[in-house]
């Protein structure tokens, strides 16, 4: 079947370098393991541009990381995203790191990610309300060709819920004694941009340098805390990890404590004010003494 | 067995939380003196590294104490820190961390009985659940039987 | 020639003489280098490992000394290290303990690696299957390649030949009684990726400022994935963990892309992303092969493989020696 949708975005990148509305454009592009981000200069490379069932990757992280933020001052940016990867971009805005009118977004209808390793389509599009991107420059896709993808989103974060105590501190431990420190899941994440991480810090040194156990939970207790309230669930810590440590299972457990108490979903409202920096009256305290 | 006793640190505000612990001890009150309390500005100022650092170096429990809603020196840092509480205590509870480990308590200036009743309160469930072996178990894993970070004062 | 299930078997005998044994095993989804008891789980049936052996040669944390100021006193760290046997890994990683081992038992001598690589045997399964991220071949290696190796065992018509190819793999194969054999091995596996080494080493001499290491670093987050799992890098940081008055000083993996990297000497000289992945680049190409006078790169692929966002060191030292 012909792919309309890609041929349709490669015309229109090519139109916007053409006319200079955009001066560099991240894409998906082709690599070994399927896709891989692109960044695209020159608009006879647009036809190197892909859109498929399979471009999982949320690119918004690169408007906070070299090359692209630098040039982000200057330059307009073009950045294609889903629905999803668009509330990375407005947690981005809303905590401003990134300027609205500095960036172009393609939005792009989706049907769900397929799994790359062929599960079928990613939990983490179960339930999707945005499909269609809406507040996006422009959408290419047809919305008609739509299908609703069912399911639960937080299926995994639930079955650790039904585990007894013992039983998710051996779950835990056992799966992060992998972790070897190599910050793949921060430096994936389009929200973990901070200069200096607190992992980074010595003085005093409030994580322990060290892949030690003790070292690996508090590191990814805090980043989880770090992204409490800020979380979209595009999953790209989990995907980085290359010992198979299901990150996004903490900070979706966070995201979802936080939809259910608080009605709040990050990314939804990039004018609001950030969940950790605002507070309400009636906010629940039945934890409290 | 010789076993240590339980060994409790709270982090309560300069404002409330913690003159209400001084007055507990002014007034003479009695309670159990496992607890040793860090005095913060405010109850905003806990972060999550705090209660980590807690566990690691051996605490067996911690208590963050802040002023009641609408008394907060700072106007809201009591409120922000309460999102954050809530959160910060559902994630360890994820993680497979007794509930009891972690308390959160308003208490004023005035409330020095409050305070001693929150302290043997929690002192008598945590003695009950035990030392938090699990935790000191972790560094150990790592490194091997013998050869854990010891880090603590014991 | 042999089948595996006698090798496996008589892997109990070689742990009852007090050998420690390391060798892939299955994980949840991953294939891993660790130390087993049971030889019956051990997985052969992988093309490569995630970890190295520099797990276990240079591992991840060690304790170098302990301290106790109250007592003023310092001591050094246990030293844990058992004669071991590395079943099961495959050509490239070997290669890169040679290569390791003419950095760090140099001129100057990592005492604790020379200590763990001298009770080391490295008994090699060479590979009957490779992926579309290996390219040992171009760095002059080979899936039946025995560099490094202290025996090895190469695939024939579904069981394994045993070649003994050190001094110390002679030793030990006839301590526990490993004939080896001279029949012909397999034909080696056909590699589809390569990448040509000419003129790499000159470019990279007289290249250090070029406009292309800014577009060859472009899809890297500076994450430490390639580092991490590459089985030739080395670069370790010393961290002190400590309480008032007791602590431990460790030994732990470092990595060139972090911008926190080398700031223990006061500042990150390296600013820029793409400043840090020409180090990365420099490093194994061309510092090594004027220190030793080899590539720190065995073609493993892993960086390739793990990479969470597509950099392709072949597709690099392509782009870099290219005229364009």
């Amino acid at each position: 079947m012909k792919n309309e949708q890609e041929a349709q975005l490669r015309r229109r990148v090519r139109e916007l370098l053409n006319r200079g509305t955009v001066e560099v454009l991240l894409g998906y592009g082709r690599g070994l393991t399927g896709v891989r981000p692109l960044f695209v200069r020159d608009p006879a490379n647009a036809e190197k541009l892909i859109w498929n069932e399979h471009c999982n990757l949320n690119l918004a992280g690169y408007l906070v990381r070299e090359p692209l933020k630098q040039v982000m001052a200057g330059a307009r940016i073009g950045l294609i995203v889903k629905g999803c990867d668009f509330r990375a971009v407005n947690v981005l805005i809303q905590e401003h790191q990134v300027e609205r009118q500095n960036i172009y977004l393609i939005g792009m209808v989706c049907n769900g990610i397929e799994s790359d390793s062929g599960s079928g389509i990613l939990i983490k599009c179960r339930g999707c309300n945005v499909q269609v991107p809406e507040g996006t420059d422009e959408v290419i896709g047809n919305p008609q060709e739509l299908r609703q993808i069912d399911g639960d989103p937080f299926e995994d974060v639930r079955a650790i819920m039904e585990m007894s105590l013992p039983e998710r501190w051996s779950f835990w431990t056992s799966t992060l004694s992998r972790c070897i420190k190599c910050y793949a899941c921060r430096q994936a994440c389009p929200l973990c941009y901070c200069e200096e991480c607190i992992t980074e810090k010595s003085r005093p040194q409030w994580i322990e340098k060290a892949p030690t156990l003790s070292g690996n939970l508090a590191y990814h207790f805090i980043r989880t805390m770090h992204l409490a309230g800020r979380c979209v669930a595009c999953g790209e810590c989990s995907r980085a990890c290359p010992v198979d440590i299901p990150v996004d299972v903490l900070t979706r457990f966070v995201a979802l404590t936080i939809k259910e108490r608080f009605d709040y979903v990050a990314g939804d409202e990039p004018d609001g004010k950030p969940f950790l920096a605002s507070y309400c009256e009636d906010d629940p305290d039945d934890f409290i003494k | 067995m010789g076993e240590r006793p339980i060994r409790i640190i709270a982090f309560l505000c300069n404002w409330c939380s913690y003159a209400g612990a001084d007055l507990a001890g002014t007034i003479r009150l009695k309670h159990r003196a496992d607890v040793r309390v860090i005095r913060v500005p405010c109850s905003g100022r806990i972060d999550a590294a705090f209660i980590l650092k807690a566990y690691e170096r051996g605490a067996d429990a911690v208590i963050v104490g802040g002023c009641h809603p609408g008394d907060c020196h700072y106007v809201s840092g009591n409120l922000s820190a309460r999102r954050r509480f809530l959160v910060m205590k559902q994630l360890l509870e994820f993680m497979g961390i007794e509930p009891e480990r972690f308390e959160v308590v308003w208490c004023s200036a005035a409330e020095g009985e409050k305070w001693a009743k929150i302290v043997d309160d929690v002192c008598e469930r945590i003695s009950t659940l035990g030392p938090f072996r699990s935790y000191k178990a972790l560094t150990a894993s790592v490194l091997g039987p013998g050869r854990e970070i010891v880090t603590g004062e014991e | 020639m042999k089948q595996l299930q006698e090798i496996l078997s008589a892997i109990g005998s070689w742990q009852a003489k007090g050998y420690q044994v390391i060798a892939p095993v299955r994980r949840d989804n991953l294939i891993l280098l660790a130390r087993i008891e049971d030889p019956s789980l051990i997985n052969l049936d992988h093309i490569l490992t995630v970890n190295t052996l520099k797990d276990f040669m240079l591992p991840r944390c060690e304790t170098i000394l302990r301290f106790d100021l109250e007592k003023a006193c310092v001591e050094p760290g246990i030293d844990d290290s058992l004669p071991t046997i590395i079943f099961g890994s495959r050509p490239c990683d070997a290669a890169a303990l040679s290569i390791l081992d003419s950095i760090l038992i140099g001129d100057v001598v990592d005492s604790r690696y020379a200590k763990r690589r001298g009770q080391t045997v490295v008994l090699t399964v060479a590979c009957s299957r490779v992926d579309g991220a290996c390219f040992c071949k171009s760095m002059g290696y080979g899936p039946h390649d025995p560099t490094g190796s202290d025996i090895i065992l190469l695939p024939s018509q579904g069981g394994y030949l045993v070649r003994l190819i050190s001094e110390k793999g002679r030793q030990f194969a006839s301590d526990v009684g490993l004939e080896p054999d001279d029949a012909e091995a397999d034909p080696e596996p056909e590699l589809s990726r390569r990448v040509s080494t000419d003129g790499l080493k000159a470019w990279l001499d007289s290249n250090f400022e070029d406009p292309k290491w800014q577009v060859i670093s472009e899809n890297c987050v500076s994450c430490g994935t390639c580092y991490y799992l590459c089985p030739t890098c080395h670069c370790f940081d010393i961290a002190d963990e400590a309480g008032i008055s007791r602590g431990v000083r460790l030994r732990i993996w470092d990595c060139c892309s972090f911008s926190s990297f080398t700031k223990m000497a006061s500042h990150q000289p390296r600013v820029g992303k793409y400043a840090r992945y020409r180090q990365r680049v420099m490093h194994k190409f061309k510092y090594t092969v004027d220190n030793i006078g080899k590539v720190a790169c065995v073609g493993d692929g892993r960086c390739i493989r793990y990479c969470p966002y597509g950099v392709d060191i072949t597709e690099i030292l392509k782009a870099l020696v290219s005229g364009g």
